[in-house]
């Protein structure tokens, strides 16, 4: 019975602990890290998770105002791809309550105030701040600490303000497209600030040592928000880390920096010499760090495999090349033979729909379905690889013949990123911008057509057949209380005739004596016929109201003639009779 | 509004108090009976459509006993069925479709009751229903209405207050109940629409308790 129950406990143990395996082999994260992403609600997970733990950000765009209260790591997967908007007037960032937090490779972005902090002690690393011209990237209030270092400010009014002077370290940065320089830094004393990168002179702080100004910080493409540094930079090995180690300024530097390239740009494929090639190009990437480029390429989306998706997966990759641009051939110019599909149902689901299933066969990238009513030009609609549609917008008592075709497609998907080595290591970009396809619809195959079925869309009606209190007369009228002409008319008592006073009047009136017309038109077939010429300018009135307003305008003014013309004819054989007289 | 529920609330503390003071009476005056169980609608096809040949249903009825063997009085009763329509050209069945039926009865039954401490008491009546219904697609209205149609019913009331005489005293006591039974009884009903002409009737079978007053 102990091992029994000793058993379920391992049992149980591993259970639960398994998905948090899977997650940090999928992401690389330490025990005490927890993935963040867009969908989550990113103050319930800081609320939850423990002290000293790590919350990692996944890329992505954000809108935040997160309240740090505790003692805590807040780190993005990537400085360029994790972007992170302020929520109005709020913060970023706002750390309070004595916490110990260090923020690190974020872009921070469209805020009044990036992070502020109070009563806490923080440090800043490898992040962006874009606030924006007449904002402020971090405000210090009373009694707190903070280390700012290897942090890039761009296009920003204040970078700094503390309003109570106490330990601050702000050193390998860089700030440039400054909106002030005379308020770039508020009430921060002149040794808080060294080994920085500016764009021009700050007032009481050019003397600094180790300080680089130069009006070009040499930023790779500074429109882009790429803000990786170019071979030819002064902040490149200008930062100081511990005696005797140099580090690049910025983001982009010292230990604790992203090593992913900013994504390619530009990417474009086009047919090669050979009928079985490509050429695909791309906007180089002047990152002085990048070795080369790589293209993946494969017969279904890439997007599906997320930007850290298991590469290993995908077969279809080029060797490391220096360019920008690569040929790449033997993609497949015969397409496989194909078969074709067999059409298995087309039902009548519900109004204005038929549901069609068919047999997939093998090569199959996709299926066109095709309909056509009754005299009317075929429709043909790309559905994908699946094997079950429901076409819609359809009319209700009308034949419909169905048949489809299936395709094996010439399209292929590429992505291209830039690697870059350090210490022997490769690092590629991330798979973060939409697939460049490339599809030769002349090379496609397409199967013969598969065998047809002809079914007429219909509205459910519910099971047994009851009829309608309302809608008396025209139920006898039109012999069926389901009748799509009954049915304008109930419609239209419930949307407009029940909604006011006026109509609800009508309608009481209509029930009380509504029974007896409907009784006699049933008593007398003769009288069917009649009631429902009598009733269809009242039911075009009703359909006009309800769905085309234009043709009820048209309708209005033509009864208006028509109630016109008679009133004119009456009176002229009134006066036509008293001149008999 | 107010003023006819405080008299009602006057009347009927008067009532139980005049009741508290005298010792049990023998021959109650009216019935109060609660009861759910299952509808059988006619229809051989309702399984296709709904699921199974019946649907849940509870009602309550109140009676005047006019004899001791008589009662006449009105009951309502409300059951739902959920299930998938109908492609009326194809007959297929689609949708998600509910049904509500809301029966109100005005029936007289005769009690084969001759003594008030007779432990099974059968009894057999019948009378006028008006059928109400309702059907919805996709929880819209579709159609709803009413239809005349009347009913027969029969069942046996078995008297609980044997089983725990204290406590029978105590809600004679209490709330002025003289006789409690459980009570099962069967009932068919004949309903019919006109254009077009649908069975609405069935069978229904239910298990219920009866206060008598």
């Amino acid at each position: 019975m102990k091992i029994k129950f000793a058993l379920l406990i391992v049992y149980l143990i591993l259970f639960f602990q398994m998905p948090l395996a899977f997650s940090v082999q999928q992401r690389d994260l330490q025990p005490n890290e927890i993935l963040v992403t867009v969908s989550d609600d990113v103050q319930l997970l800081f609320d939850k998770a423990p002290e000293n733990s790590t919350l990692v950000f996944d890329v992505g765009t954000y809108t935040l105002n997160l309240l740090v209260n505790k003692s805590i790591n807040l780190r993005g997967i990537s400085t360029s791809h994790v972007i992170l908007k302020g929520d109005g007037q709020q913060p970023i960032f706002e750390v309070i309550d004595g916490a110990d937090v260090v923020i690190q490779n974020f872009t921070l972005a469209d805020s009044e105030v990036g992070v502020r902090i109070v009563l806490s002690n923080v440090t800043i690393q490898n992040t962006l701040f874009l606030p924006g011209a007449d904002n402020t990237a971090i405000e210090m209030d009373f009694d707190s600490n903070a280390t700012i270092e290897n942090n890039t400010f761009d296009n920003l009014r204040v970078a700094v303000e503390v309003l109570e002077q106490k330990n601050v370290i702000i050193k390998n940065n860089t700030f440039s497209n400054l909106t002030n320089i005379d308020v770039l830094f508020i009430n921060v004393i002149y040794d808080s600030v060294s080994a920085n990168c500016f764009d021009q002179v700050v007032p009481g702080y050019s003397t600094l040592a180790f300080s680089e100004v130069e009006a070009d910080l040499g930023f790779v493409n500074i429109d882009n928000n790429d803000f990786h540094l170019l071979d030819s930079s002064v902040c490149k090995g200008a930062g100081k880390d511990g005696p005797g180690v140099v580090i690049d300024m910025g983001a982009y530097g010292g230990a604790q920096a992203d090593e992913y390239a900013f994504p390619l740009s530009g990417v474009t494929v086009v047919s090669g010499v050979l009928d079985d090639s490509v050429k695909v190009s791309w906007q180089k990437n002047n990152d002085y760090r990048i070795d080369g480029y790589k293209i993946y390429y494969a017969q279904e989306s890439l997007s599906d495999f997320g930007y850290d998706a298991d590469r290993s997966r995908l077969k279809n990759e080029t060797a490391l090349v220096g360019d920008a641009e690569l040929t790449i051939e033997g993609l497949g110019a015969e397409s496989a033979n194909i078969t074709a599909p067999v059409l298995v149902s087309v039902l009548p689901v519900s109004s204005g729909k038929l549901a069609v299933t068919w047999n997939k066969v093998s090569n199959a990238t996709s299926y066109t379905l095709y309909y056509r009513a009754n005299n009317v030009a075929e429709t043909g609609l790309d559905v994908g690889g699946v094997n079950a549609y429901t076409l819609t917008g359809l009319t209700d008592g009308v034949n419909y013949t169905v048949w489809l075709t299936a395709t094996n497609q010439y399209k292929y998907y590429f992505q291209a990123v830039a690697s870059i080595e350090n210490n022997g290591s490769i690092i590629e970009g991330l798979f973060v911008n939409a697939d460049t396809v490339y599809a030769r619809a002349d090379k496609d195959v397409i199967s013969e057509v598969s065998a047809s079925a002809v079914a007429m869309p219909e509205a459910v009606v519910p099971y047994p057949f009851l009829p309608d209190e309302g809608c008396f007369v025209a139920t006898a009228a039109f012999g069926f209380y389901s009748h799509g002409r009954v049915q304008i008319l109930r419609d239209f008592r419930d949307a407009y005739l029940q909604t006011n006073e006026l109509g609800r009047s009508f309608v009481r009136w209509y029930y009380r004596y509504g029974p007896f017309a409907a009784a006699l038109i049933n008593q007398y077939e003769i009288l069917k016929p009649v009631a429902r010429v009598l009733l269809y300018p009242l039911i075009l009135l009703a359909e006009a109201i309800a769905y085309h307003l234009v043709l009820f305008w048209v309708l209005f003014f033509f009864y208006l003639l028509l109630l016109v013309l008679m009133v004119k004819w009456v009176w002229r054989w009134r006066v036509k009779g008293s001149g008999a007289c | 509004m107010l003023r006819f529920l405080a008299f009602g609330i006057l009347l009927f503390s008067a009532f139980a108090a005049s009741l508290q003071a005298e010792t049990r009476r023998q021959v109650p005056a009216y019935t109060l009976d609660i009861a759910a169980g299952l509808y059988f609608p006619d229809d051989t096809n309702w399984a296709n459509y709904y699921g199974s040949n019946n649907l849940p249903e509870a009602g309550i009825s109140f009676a005047y006993r006019v004899f001791s063997v008589l009662d006449i009085g009105s009951s309502v009763s409300f059951g739902r069925d959920s299930g998938s329509g109908i492609l009326p050209l194809s007959q297929l069945p689609s949708g998600k479709v509910s049904y509500d039926i809301l029966p109100l009865e005005f029936y007289a039954v005769l009690r084969a009751q001759f003594s008030q401490k007779q432990w099974i008491v059968p009894y057999a009546g019948g009378g006028y229903s008006r059928f109400f219904y309702r059907q919805l697609i996709e929880g819209k209205t579709y159609a709803r209405g009413s239809v005349n149609g009347m009913h027969l019913k029969a069942g046996l009331q078995f008297l609980l207050d044997p089983l725990d005489v204290k406590s029978a005293m105590r809600i004679y006591q209490n709330y002025g109940v003289i006789n409690s039974y459980l009570v099962f009884e069967g009932k068919i009903t004949r309903a019919q629409t006109h254009a077009p002409v649908v069975d609405l009737g069935g069978r229904s079978y239910r298990l219920g308790i009866k206060f008598e007053y």
